[in-house]
């Protein structure tokens, strides 16, 4: 199927004006999330739990993303300096999580998972945020979805499949140094 | 309700070993980083409002 153009998406965070006016149509074909986008992600918003975000095409409400700061905890005791990631002994590794993603049926198949998931993956690359992976737990039926992007399971328990947004950014820039001041600096 | 996502895993033990062993991912394929630079332009034009 042709994917919708990129101009023709329109991005607004969740507030209650929107809520009230475009919610109640939409319909992912998945009760669960469609439950959360209707009752809980504004609830969710105003605790600062999460954020999520609509994407409108002609005005109509055709799918949304809701993200979470979230971290991946290593328990250390068992493990030694040489499984230290890049040498940094921190306790914990910054992440974002993509806590719901999900497209009006109507509209699946048209390119919108993959743009919302694009303003995701382009936030942690390019945001004000230093964010290590970006972490997601599918639903069976996204498992290929995000496969194709590059994410999957690092553990046995698959509780999460991740990204890791280092080699990412290292296989996107090999040659380019994060500061463009850093050679200049050094000579 | 719908269900709570579970923020801050804790990973221990074999999980924390495999988590370290496999953190480091295999060369992308080009359609993805095809993919990862349209989303750094695609986050760029929308970074005021998202």
């Amino acid at each position: 199927m042709e994917p919708i153009p990129e101009r023709a998406l329109n991005i607004e965070l969740l507030n209650a004006r929107n809520a009230k006016y475009t919610l109640t149509s939409f319909d992912s074909g998945d009760e669960e999330l469609d439950d959360f986008l209707k009752n809980d992600a504004l609830k969710e918003q105003k605790l600062l739990l999460s954020r999520t975000h609509l994407c409108f095409y002609k005005d109509r409400l055709a799918g949304f993303i809701t993200l979470a700061a979230d971290s991946i905890r290593l328990d250390k005791d068992k493990l030694d300096a040489s499984q230290h990631i890049d040498g940094c002994d921190y306790p914990a590794y910054p992440c974002i999580l993509i806590a719901r993603l999900a497209v009006d049926k109507r509209l699946q198949k048209h390119g919108i998972g993959h743009y919302l998931l694009s303003l995701a993956i382009g936030f942690a690359l390019e945001g004000p945020l230093g964010c290590r992976y970006i972490s997601v737990d599918p639903k069976e039926t996204a498992l290929e979805f995000y496969k194709k992007i590059g994410f999957s399971y690092w553990t046995k328990s698959k509780r999460r499949m991740y990204l890791n947004m280092m080699d990412v950014a290292q296989q996107l820039e090999p040659d380019e140094s994060l500061d463009p001041w850093s050679e200049d600096l050094s000579q | 309700m719908a269900r709570q996502v579970e923020l801050g895993l804790t990973l221990s033990g074999e999980e924390a070993k495999e988590f370290l062993k496999n953190e480091k991912s295999p060369a992308f394929t080009s359609d993805q980083l095809a993919f990862f630079r349209q989303a750094k332009k695609i986050y760029k034009a929308n970074c005021s409002k998202f």
